[in-house]
């Protein structure tokens, strides 16, 4: 297969947003707030509390928020249906036509069931002054089974194909790890046998990056990774 | 057989056939049979779903499992209270399993079925709701009944098939291909919409069948077409032999719009401009085929033909089975090998060029690519470089031989072009000049496909082809004539009027339908502007039986077969796409206007798929004594007639190269 590298870049990011989406799925609803901070503060997420994280991250006109992944997932299928098998296809389509549950009802155990909705301030000031705020939500199980049903399928595309796409996969992987203060070691090591096949197709340069990742993990080295990456797809090796 | 049995009406008899009823209970059935079955079928959900197709199954378990005649008769007789109501518990309505408290295998159910009966035996006629299609009036050609309400031979085993569905199951095959149609994400973008709506596209289950010898006439006649046409744009587009003879007027080419000054004194593998065309066909109320309009630039819809044969075969598998027809899967291999041969390198690469996924079309841009296992690309994954085109890959670059574009002409190249272009690929015109790549179908060929060159096509086969127009053309009015606008603009509300540049139904006049208000704001335009139009009279297309929700009903359908020119080869796939009107009474069978599509069937006896139809059509080097040709040798215009008609068409479209 002649694979132009436009499609290889929409592969990429496809693999590392059904890993986002996943994760998402798996996190969500947060109900701890210390857990919900930190995880915002991991991923730079305006957010002080599991009400207001699971907001945002269920905000369809946030990027960073569920729909707003699932959106750029279906525009990357789109950007490679030249390649990918009908049966993949359908697949992901299948997974955009289920609906990822109405936004979350809020039960307050202490206030009145006709008070308003209060402002992220005073809900920030009266969350230490009153009893939190009983959050009823459920996500789609659909959308997790759906994921992994596309996740599936793709493992029957070509062999390019699936480089990029697991070379996003994984990417992401460490991405996540390293946020949450984890060492993602199985990634990594899966990391450089994609990387070994990359070399094969041309691809320099990456060796050197990984290994300057490998000997500090971090964000930095990975991003520095993920900039040469950048580089290749829109220059080509 | 039993006596009673032999005074059933033949419905009966065929319902007892349908059922596989052994012979000894068939002895035992009480008369009339119709007191067993509900006089009408529920065809509707207020039953709970109660359907011929439970019908026949409890019917069927039913009469099995008797072993006697009395115990057929304490089964199937009925419970008749005063109102004449039947109170039977033979048949359960939410699971059609029959109600019958003796046997231990069926379950019992809450509810019973009340059937109305009349005291008197029931009419015997068939009680179960078959599809019905009635000719309504003799104002169409109807493709599948005669004038005498016989239905045509090409029909016989989808009549056949029809015969066994109710008008629920064909609405639910429908419903059926809608949801596939959708699980594959093929819609199309109506760009009328402020939205810019995506839609599934509408597809009728009922095919169009066309007899194989029936199609080999359209084939001839739509292979001499593109052959004329063909030699024509090389023509245009080199010597001008046509204008010479003065067959059209120098303007009337040279100063079209679609006229493309890059391309002149480009030689092309074969002078083969449109590799893939599209010729739409109607049928007047004699069945006899016109051509409504050439499609040479950018001819869409195959994709819509190849799924549609591929759901219609899995939704209706008994047809296939019991009918010959004609596959059409072969056409992106077909398509391939026309692009392999119109390159002069040996394994050329071949790109899909797609304006990108917001286009109408993309999914059959992506459909093709990968069926023909080529890349997909789009302007930015091209670049021009010493007068060739490399695509960037993930092993480095690769030059591109073969494109077979779904941009426009304005669109392609804007170093040539549109200058605001983001979809095309800066130098592509350059690298074209130097016959480094072949781009299919190539620029320019707009100039062939516009209606205000329509009405010269006959005249083109006479021309450059020595030959009789196979098929018809719908006789048509050029605004630009005085004396044809004044015919137009006095019969207005009788003529179909269209833009000589517009597509996809857009822009024009069905007279006859329109309002006084429409009329009137065309009447404007037609003094305005008449070179942009052209007007035909109203054809009255053909109808087929289409599924409504009553049964089926006759809409109006046009029919486009795809042919691929090549220099060794023109090949017409066997079967076209059929668009239909799905709203009564419409002729517009445009998606992007309330149309949708049919697949279309060649039935045929054993013969091979995807023919070649004639070998390409070689340089007309001798004209024949006869032919318009050699009307050049009396009548050639002298060089300052020549350059005058030049620097008048630089003058109109400004852009030279």
């Amino acid at each position: 297969m002649i694979l132009v590298l436009s499609t290889a870049q929409s592969l990429y990011w496809l693999g590392r947003i059904a890993v986002r989406i996943d994760n998402l799925c798996h996190l969500l609803p947060f109900e701890d707030d210390e857990a919900a901070r930190s995880y915002a503060h991991a991923f730079a997420l305006p957010a002080w509390s599991a009400d207001t994280l699971n907001q945002l991250l269920l905000d369809p006109d946030q990027t960073v928020s569920l729909p707003g992944n699932l959106q750029h997932l279906f525009e990357n299928v789109q950007q490679v249906r030249g390649v990918i098998l009908e049966q993949t296809y359908q697949a992901f389509n299948a997974l955009q036509q289920t609906d990822i549950e109405p936004e979350p009802a809020f039960i307050d155990r202490k206030r009145s069931a006709n008070q308003t909705v209060s402002s992220p301030a005073e809900d920030l000031i009266s969350a230490q002054a009153e009893a939190p705020r009983e959050l009823s939500l459920q996500l789609n199980p659909d959308i997790r089974l759906r994921l992994a049903q596309c996740m599936d399928v793709m493992r029957e595309e070509d062999d390019r194909v699936q480089l990029f796409w697991k070379l996003g996969q994984i990417i992401e992987s460490v991405d996540i790890a390293l946020r949450v203060q984890s060492t993602p070691l199985t990634a990594i090591q899966g990391l450089a046998g994609i990387l070994d096949e990359l070399e094969a197709l041309g691809w320099r340069g990456l060796d050197a990056a990984f290994h300057h990742f490998q000997q500090r993990p971090g964000l930095t080295g990975l991003y520095q990774l993920c900039d040469l990456l950048d580089e290749l797809f829109e220059d080509g090796p | 057989m039993c006596s009673h049995l032999a005074e059933m009406d033949s419905s009966e008899a065929a319902l007892l056939d349908t059922l596989r009823v052994p012979a000894k209970i068939s002895e035992a059935l009480p008369e009339p049979l119709s007191l067993v079955l509900p006089e009408t079928l529920p065809a509707s959900p207020n039953m709970n779903g109660f359907n011929h197709q439970q019908t026949q199954q409890a019917l069927s378990k039913m009469l099995k499992s008797c072993e006697s005649r009395e115990e057929v008769s304490t089964l199937v007789t009925p419970q008749i209270d005063s109102h004449n109501t039947l109170n039977s518990p033979i048949l359960n309505p939410s699971s059609g399993i029959p109600m019958n408290s003796t046997s231990q295998d069926c379950p019992v159910s809450p509810t019973s079925t009340e059937l109305k009966i009349s005291p008197e035996p029931a009419n015997t006629a068939q009680v179960i709701p078959k599809v019905q299609y009635s000719v309504e009036h003799n104002d169409f050609f109807n493709e599948m009944m005669s004038g005498d309400h016989q239905v045509r031979a090409s029909y016989t085993e989808l009549d056949h098939w029809l015969q066994l569905q109710t008008p629920e199951r064909l609405l639910t095959l429908n419903d059926t291909a809608a949801r596939l149609f959708l699980e594959k994400g093929i819609t199309f973008t109506v760009y009328s919409d402020k939205d810019n709506t995506t839609r599934p596209i509408p597809f009728d289950i009922i095919p169009r069948i066309i007899e194989i010898q029936e199609w080999r006439h359209l084939e001839r006649g739509c292979s001499q077409r593109i052959r004329a046409l063909n030699a024509f744009l090389d023509d245009v587009y080199h010597q001008h032999d046509i204008i010479r003879a003065g067959l059209i007027p120098a303007e009337q080419i040279l100063a079209n719009p679609a006229f493309q000054p890059w391309m002149m004194g480009q030689k092309l593998p074969g002078k083969i401009y449109a590799h893939v065309s599209g010729i739409d066909l109607i049928r007047d109320k004699q069945g006899e085929y016109f051509v409504l309009e050439d499609n040479l630039r950018i001819p869409s819809g195959v994709s819509y033909l190849l799924e549609g044969r591929r759901i219609s075969e899995s939704l209706m598998p008994e047809v296939f089975a019991e009918a010959t027809i004609q596959p059409v899967s072969p056409y992106p291999q077909l398509l391939k090998q026309t692009l392999l041969e119109s390159s002069e390198t040996d394994d050329p690469l071949i790109v899909v060029l797609t304006p990108g996924r917001y286009n109408s079309a993309y999914y059959e841009h992506a459909f093709l690519a990968r069926e023909m296992g080529v890349p997909l690309v789009t302007g930015h994954d091209l670049y021009v470089d010493g007068s060739e085109v490399f695509l960037k890959t993930v092993m480095g670059q690769r030059r591109v031989d073969v494109m077979y574009r779904r941009i426009d002409d304005p669109f392609l190249d804007p170093l040539a072009f549109n200058p605001d272009s983001m979809l095309g690929v800066p130098g592509l015109m350059a690298a074209y000049r130097a016959g480094s790549i072949v781009i299919a179908n190539a620029p320019g060929t707009g100039i062939a496909d516009d209606k205000s060159i329509y009405p010269y096509v006959d005249k083109m086969i006479e021309f450059y082809l020595g030959e009789k127009p196979i098929l018809h053309t719908v006789p048509t009015f050029q605004c630009r004539n005085t004396s044809e606008l004044s015919y137009v603009l006095a019969n207005l509300d009788q003529l179909v009027v269209k833009e000589t540049q517009g597509s996809g139904g857009y822009g024009m006049l069905v007279g006859p339908k329109a309002s006084r208000a429409e009329l009137e704001e065309f009447r404007r335009k037609l003094q305005q502007n008449p070179a942009a139009y052209i007007a035909q009279p109203t054809i009255s297309l053909s109808v087929c039986p289409t599924c409504v929700e009553e049964g089926l009903a006759s809409r109006h359908i046009d029919l486009r077969p795809f042919i691929l020119s090549s220099p060794r080869e023109v090949r017409m796939l066997p079967g076209g796409l059929t668009r239909v009107a799905l709203e009564k009474g419409s002729l517009v069978v445009n998606s992007s206007q309330g149309g949708g599509v049919k697949d279309t069937w060649i039935i045929t006896a054993k013969e091979g798929v995807g023919l070649a139809l004639d070998s390409a059509p070689e340089p007309i080097s001798d004209p024949l004594p006869d032919s318009p040709l050699a009307l050049l040798e009396k009548n050639a215009p002298s060089a300052s007639e020549l350059s005058a008609v030049h620097g008048d068409t630089a003058h109109k479209t400004g852009e030279l190269p």
